[in-house]
């Protein structure tokens, strides 16, 4: 064969490379999978300043204005809650505003499906994108390709299709529908065109928030309790599928470091409506045990967790109308969801 | 070990490379890195059990080199001057007897391994690990000795050759049942890889990954959803609709796997035998058994069927029934009774659970009845003017094989048989369209797929149609794409990447290889 051959056929593969990379780039601004809204609450955050309380969890958290709410308190406080929000991605949210703000007090809102076994590897895939896209270029591709050999060749990822599907960044974050994938391009296409970026710089290092090998914010004690803490799932016979292990694993993590940091943590159940217990016959049951482990989980590391159940008036105070579907209050009254979770907040210190 | 993942990747990749530089620096010896290939897929993904592998090797090798000894040692001795037609028949006699005792004896010791692992502790409720491919490995060493003795080809002396033949990696997840005429000689001989070879071979997994994920895996939780342990009261309209997915399903699922397998094999340029040759366009259950998963069905008709029907007491007894009772009499008779005996086996092969044996047996039954029938349908045909070549009878028929095969998965899918039973009954009596359509109405709403989902699983589907069609009327898509422009074989191929990203992303969960299990 001649060298001219040999280079023709070396362009072409070229060629096919980078219209490859080309189309996944298209497909991964039309698949943004919460149609930007991480990246619209971190570009906010970016701007803040003096943050003093932080709110995290999934998106029933968003019930809970903070400009309100720091109007009512006084304190300086952001709201960090984002959809499907995992309890790894709080705890990179708490080390994220910690780490940049003086930081008093931490409240985790979440629903029973934040420790339950849903899979949400594919938000903290997308938050981890986001925090990094300050990141300087060649900072951002070093990390991900860092991060992504990690989990590629992970002892449980290695043998599966997964493995291959994480360099493929729309594959985790897909949305579906078509006005989902319009929305998701039109709000990726305007902000390359006006060159909105995130403010400030905000990258963090993620490999020890996200994808951390060694629960490295406890002691070895601490690991020891976790393990039986864990253990006692089992015991106390909550129904399977209710709670996870490796969910709680990241509840105590999120503990460990607020302690360690004179964080002042307050874990919430968010209130939602009344038929919300009806899903399933045994739910309520279930819920029931693991709501009192997970008060005791959480009481045992000193700080304080709080159902919105256990208030007789929850229903009165926020009728069945305020929510759009069973745990989110749509956007018309979310002032008086703030006023009442502001109220609970204060009543719990 | 997923072929779709990052460790098959990987192996692929070192496995290439080595065997590429072992085709420069030592060709004759290049099939030893094959033989390394084999032997750690296996190690990887099946540890301490490579010693089950081992044996059978160890005794087929053996065996087939004893066999091979005698028959030479008979020769020499026939070749003995002065040696009388009586000695000459005798020594051979002799020789037969001891060679059919050895091929006996390695031939229990091999399925009694199979039988213990496979049948005899699940039925004890004792399951355990089963040896990476020890269904397919097993036939495949019984074939290789069987035609030894018959003398088809030499017997390997180079055990570690053999042992290549039984652990050849891409074969050992879910076959297909190589011959080691057909594979011998790719597997031993140098090969270089080259740009269009490489092509050639990504094309053929490509293809089998899109049938695998975009099709196999979107209507696995449909197939789930209609056909399980608990259908027995479902309306036939939704079990049909189940059973009509299942076989989409199963044939992308294994056709798909067999294909990507066949693509990694191709890389180090050995061609495995077919599994597949456009099984729904059938016009008969015997001629789709001909067309699917063929590796299993030409080593029963080959080491079972025929031997069993050429036996000396059963053509004897053919002959007899033949005599009292009209020409097709023992055929349809004796037919059909190694027929039902043959789809034993093969329900058999799939697992020890009843529902397979029934599955077998269904498929037994309607081969032998249609066969018992063919003369009746024949004068039916030509009393009522029927053309036997005719466009409309080939596609009733085409049909009606389908339809056949759909019904047959009450059986395969489902674990109880009486359930299956019911299912199939309920096909038939209590058929009911309008609840049917409102169960499908509610896959949707219940989160068991979504329109995404399906609608990719319809595309992919229509082009598995449209490929097949193309292979049956002797155009092979593939190639003609193939001898296209760059361009237009590059729009392709990222038509096909893009179909299969997507599908993972509406997947509701991976599923692995069905025959993998088996």
């Amino acid at each position: 064969m001649q060298r001219s051959d040999h280079i023709k056929r070396i362009l072409k593969a070229l060629l096919f490379v980078i219209i490859f990379i080309m189309i996944m780039i298209i497909f991964d601004a039309a698949f943004l999978m919460d149609e930007g809204v991480t990246e619209d609450m971190l570009a906010d955050y970016s701007v803040k300043t003096g943050i003093e309380t932080v709110f995290v969890g999934n998106s029933a958290g968003e019930m809970l204005d903070a400009d309100s709410y720091s109007m009512m308190t006084g304190e300086c406080a952001f709201n960090m809650c984002t959809p499907s929000q995992s309890l790894s991605v709080s705890l990179g949210n708490i080390k994220l505003a910690s780490s940049q703000h003086h930081v008093k007090k931490a409240v985790l809102l979440m629903t029973f499906d934040t420790v339950g076994p849903e899979d949400y590897d594919a938000v903290e895939h997308l938050y981890y994108r986001v925090v990094n896209s300050s990141s300087p270029y060649h900072k951002r591709i070093t990390g991900t390709i860092r991060n992504n050999m990690k989990q590629s060749f992970s002892r449980d990822v290695v043998n599966t299709e997964s493995s291959l599907n994480i360099w493929i960044p729309w594959e985790n974050e897909t949305v579906h529908g078509l006005s989902n994938v319009s929305n998701a391009l039109k709000k990726r296409v305007s902000r390359v065109i006006s060159g909105d970026r995130l403010g400030k710089d905000i990258a963090y290092d993620l490999n020890t928030v996200i994808y951390p090998t060694v629960p490295d914010d406890m002691d070895a004690d601490e690991t020891n309790l976790l393990e039986n803490d864990i253990g006692l799932v089992s015991e106390l016979g909550i129904p399977q599928g209710l709670l996870a292990d490796d969910k709680l694993t990241d509840l105590a993590r999120i503990c460990s470091y607020c302690s360690n940091n004179d964080i002042d943590l307050t874990v919430m159940i968010t209130p939602h409506r009344s038929d919300y217990y009806d899903r399933y016959d045994s739910f309520l049951e279930n819920v029931t045990i693991a709501d009192s482990y997970l008060d005791q989980f959480v009481s045992k590391r000193g700080f304080m967790y709080y159902n919105t159940e256990e208030d007789e008036e929850l229903h009165v105070k926020l009728p069945d109308e305020y929510f759009y579907d069973w745990e989110h209050v749509s956007g018309e009254y979310v002032d008086r969801s703030t006023e009442y979770l502001t109220g609970i907040i204060q009543m719990l210190e | 070990m997923a072929f779709y993942s990052m460790a098959f990747l990987c192996f692929i990749l070192l496995f290439v490379i080595l065997h590429e530089i072992a085709g420069r620096l030592f060709p004759d010896h290049q099939w030893t890195i094959r033989l390394l290939a084999g032997v750690s897929f296996y190690l990887i993904l099946s540890g301490a059990r490579i010693v089950f592998l081992l044996a059978s090797s160890v005794t087929i090798w053996g065996g087939a080199l004893i066999i091979s000894r005698l028959a030479k040692d008979n020769k020499e001795y026939r070749k003995t001057p002065g040696l009388s037609k009586e000695e000459k028949k005798l020594s051979k006699k002799k020789c037969q007897r001891r060679q059919r005792s050895l091929i006996a004896v390695i031939i229990v010791y091999n399925l009694a391994i199979l039988a213990e692992l496979k049948y005899l502790f699940p039925v004890l409720s004792h399951p355990v690990a089963l040896p990476l491919g020890i269904s397919f490995y097993s036939l495949q060493s019984i074939s290789y000795l069987v035609d030894v003795y018959g003398e088809k080809y030499e017997a390997q002396h180079n055990f570690g050759k053999v042992l290549l033949y039984l652990c050849w990696f891409p074969q050992l997840i879910q076959g297909p049942i190589n011959r080691y005429d057909l594979i011998g000689q790719d597997l031993y001989k140098p090969y270089r890889l080259n740009a269009p070879r490489l092509r050639y071979a990504f094309y053929i997994a490509l293809f089998g990954a899109v049938k695998k994920y975009a099709i196999g895996d979107l209507l696995a939780p449909v197939v789930n959803a209609c056909l399980n342990d608990n259908s027995a009261g479902y309306p036939g309209s939704y079990l049909l609709f189940g059973a009509f997915l299942f076989a989409i399903e199963q044939y992308a699922n294994f056709s798909g796997g067999i294909d990507m397998a066949m693509g990694a094999s191709l890389l180090f340029g050995v061609k495995m035998n077919d599994n597949f040759r456009q099984p729904y366009f059938s016009t008969s259950l015997a001629e789709f058994w001909r067309r699917w998963h063929i590796s299993l069905g030409s080593f029963m008709r080959d080491y079972v069927f025929y031997p069993f029907v050429t036996s000396k007491p059963i053509s004897g007894l053919t002959k007899t029934i033949n005599r009292r009772f009209g020409n097709h009499a023992g055929r349809a008779i004796i037919g059909g009774i190694s027929n039902l005996i043959v789809f034993a086996l093969v329900g058999l092969w799939h697992g020890p659970e009843k529902h397979y044996l029934m599955w077998g047996m269904y498929n037994g039954i309607i081969i032998a009845l249609s066969d018992a029938f063919a003369p009746l349908f024949a004068t039916i045909n030509r009393t009522l003017g029927i053309c036997e070549d005719g466009k409309g009878i080939r596609c009733f028929r085409i049909a009606r094989t389908f339809m056949i095969v759909v019904f047959a998965g009450y059986f395969d899918v489902i674990g109880p048989v009486r359930t299956g039973i019911a299912c199939f009954a309920n096909t038939f009596l209590h058929f009911d369209l309008h609840q049917g359509l409102n169960m499908i109405r509610t896959l949707g709403t219940d989160g068991v797929t979504s329109v995404q989902a399906a609608v990719t699983a319809c595309i992919a589907t229509v082009l598995l149609f449209i490929n097949s069609l193309y292979k049956e009327k002797g155009i092979s898509p593939l190639e003609h794409i193939y001898d296209r422009k760059y361009y237009v074989r590059w729009i392709v191929c990222f038509s096909l990447m893009i179909m299969l990203l997507y599908s993972f992303t509406v997947s509701s969960g991976i599923r692995g290889f069905m025959y993998a299990a088996f």
